[in-house]
């Protein structure tokens, strides 16, 4: 005897709750029993449901038992009906995707996306020139402004904490070194070249795909998925004046000021480092960085940041557009477009470093 | 089956409803009627355990849900299904992946039934088999609402909770899913209350009934009883251009 059926002289009578929650035990439980079964009686059933009468639908197909020797009562009739009427045979398809075939996949992918973020660059280059043109009907001021406040003056503190540490970690771990060979005020050289040529510009660019590069494509994202893209489309107000332009104009405005910034705070880090366990006193390090500190070494750092904001809000409003219609989809453009803009930065910092040294800055 | 007692709601200072008690009663097909913002879908929401109501109780399968314990309130959710206004299916899941969410959750099932089971609630609300793949934003607004109502099936729920239902279906659509809940309450023993404003489901399959106005109940009982509400509202509702032409319509298709 079983807890859901019993046979008894070629009946599988059925009883219990024959429910959606119990239907993998009773399966499981049916298992094996197949010969010789003529007929089913399931008007002992306590409680079914529409679950309950597709398992024993399949039992009657799978022992090929005649439809007049299956008992029902009414309410389970009824049912029956419902769910004849409905059920359908299903294949099930297999679909089995290879390691390789899904890497290669992957590749091409992201192949295709850097294909069609050039794509995307070149149409708003080219879009760009008509703001240009009519600056008074299609630049958006107030986004401007607001732009350079949320994202950049913002994001001040930030930027303004983790330069000042980097700044006094370099010139903490230069310091033993230096100190060996008694050449304690070249830790001047070593923080004025390393901040303010790489790091000043590569912690705010970081920083700014971490806090900016995702508020745009979560931003752009949503609204795509909100279909209000579509509604400014058929305002006949363009998308890219709205959600584009502002954000890359703001960014190329305030990304020199936070790395100018970010160049003081770091120095500021490294003098007082340098000040607590390097004895360098404030008025050698001053005279120092003022031998050093050229107005090309200066500027080799601040003319990266216009490159490194376009990139970072193109990357970011770019992936807010590829979005597609789902939640996981935001998620995941995000994602992307933080990894992707980092990436795009450091690339273009590598470049930037090769053009240098080919012009002998 | 549910019973609510002198229900108050606030959001702020904005009050919704002063005094509201309806009950319904297990086998009814219940409508809640009332003009836009009377606070019908909150009424819902209240007794889904969404929102909690400023005073007032509610009694679900029996019990005060005051003092229904965690354990209890899973065995009503267990118990119902809903489907909200915006059909509000999971994005990220295609369509059968969403309707086997509420079953996987509980228990396992083979995969080769899971699909029957699936396929079955899919046709039983009028979908063809090749939504099953398909993601929700490939869908119509109509379709997704099906969709969202075979998930709702997907426990073979004793309770359906439905806010607006028909609203974005065609008529033929409509009515499919009108007969598909008549015959379902018959066959499954299900009681439904939907949030409706159409005429049609509410002459054709709602049983039971009640007015919202003013953040109380106007009147409740069968649609015959509430068609004589005096009020504006209700009497614009049943005997203004449109009630007035469908009902005239509705007796010329009964003779």
């Amino acid at each position: 005897m079983h807890k859901y059926f019993g046979i008894v002289s070629g009946t599988l009578s059925l009883y219990g709750d024959w429910t959606y929650i119990n239907i993998s035990d009773i399966s499981e439980s049916m298992e094996g029993y197949t010969a010789g079964l003529k007929s089913l009686d399931a008007a002992q059933v306590k409680n079914i449901d529409t679950s309950g009468m597709i398992l024993i639908m399949d039992i009657i197909e799978h022992l090929h038992i005649s439809a007049d020797s299956v008992k029902l009562n009414d309410n389970q009739r009824n049912l029956y009906n419902i769910v004849s009427k409905h059920k359908k045979d299903i294949q099930l398809k297999q679909d089995h995707v290879g390691f390789i075939e899904k890497f290669l996949s992957n590749v091409y992918d992201r192949i295709y996306e850097l294909y069609l973020f050039i794509n995307f660059l070149g149409l708003i280059s080219v879009d760009f020139a008509g703001v240009i043109v009519h600056p008074k009907k299609r630049l958006r001021f107030d986004a401007v402004v607001k732009g350079i406040e949320v994202m950049g003056f913002n994001a001040l503190a930030i930027i303004g904490s983790i330069s000042f540490l980097i700044g006094a970690v370099i010139a903490y771990q230069g310091s033993v070194q230096l100190a060996r060979f008694g050449a304690n005020i070249f830790v001047v050289d070593l923080l004025s070249v390393s901040i303010v040529r790489e790091l000043g510009p590569l912690l705010v660019a970081i920083i700014l795909a971490g806090r900016s590069a995702s508020a745009y494509t979560s931003q752009i994202g949503i609204m795509k998925v909100t279909q209000e893209i579509d509604v400014l489309d058929t305002m006949g107000i363009r998308p890219y004046d709205i959600l584009v332009f502002p954000k890359i104009i703001s960014l190329v405005i305030a990304i020199p000021f936070l790395i100018v910034f970010s160049d003081i705070l770091g120095l500021l880090g490294g003098m007082i480092v340098s000040l607590l366990s390097l004895d360098v006193s404030l008025g050698d390090f001053f005279r120092r960085l003022d031998q050093i500190m050229t107005l090309k070494l200066f500027l080799s750092g601040i003319i990266k940041g216009p490159v490194f904001a376009v990139l970072i809000a193109a990357i970011g409003s770019f992936k807010g557009f590829r979005t597609q219609k789902n939640v996981e989809s935001i998620g995941k453009n995000v994602t992307i477009s933080v990894v992707d803009s980092i990436f795009a930065v450091i690339i273009a910092d590598a470049v930037f470093s090769i053009l240098f040294r080919l012009s002998g800055v | 089956m549910i019973k609510l007692k002198n229900i108050s709601t606030k959001i702020g200072d904005h009050t919704i409803h002063k005094d509201v008690s309806i009950t319904i009663s297990k086998g009814d097909i219940y409508a809640i009627l009332g003009a836009s913002g009377s606070g019908k879908t909150m009424l819902l929401r209240e007794i889904l355990m969404l929102v909690k109501p400023a005073g007032g109780t509610i009694i679900l399968f029996g019990k005060d849900i005051k003092n229904a314990s965690e354990d209890d309130k899973d065995s009503f959710r267990d118990r119902w299904g809903v489907m909200f206004q915006s059909a509000s299916l999971f994005t990220s899941l295609s369509v059968g992946e969403n309707i086997a969410a509420p079953i996987l959750e509980r228990t396992k099932i083979d995969k080769k039934l899971l699909r029957e089971i699936v396929m079955f609630k899919l046709s039983l609300v009028g979908l063809q088999p090749e939504v099953y793949d398909m993601y929700p934003n490939e869908l119509s607004g109509g379709m997704r609402k099906k969709a969202a109502l075979a998930r709702a099936l997907a426990k073979d729920p004793e309770l359906l909770l439905l806010d607006e239902p028909t609203s974005g279906l065609d008529p033929v659509s409509a009515e499919d899913f009108d007969n598909t809940i008549k015959n379902l309450s018959k066959a499954l023993n299900l009681t439904v209350v939907m949030v409706t404003h159409d005429l049609d489901t509410l002459f054709y399959v709602v049983n039971r009934a009640c007015i919202l106005k003013d953040g109380a109940v106007l009147s409740e009982g069968s649609i015959g009883e509430i068609s004589k509400t005096d009020d504006d509202w209700a009497k614009k509702f049943f005997y203004g251009e449109r009630g007035i032409k469908f009902q005239k319509w509705k007796q010329n298709r009964t003779i």
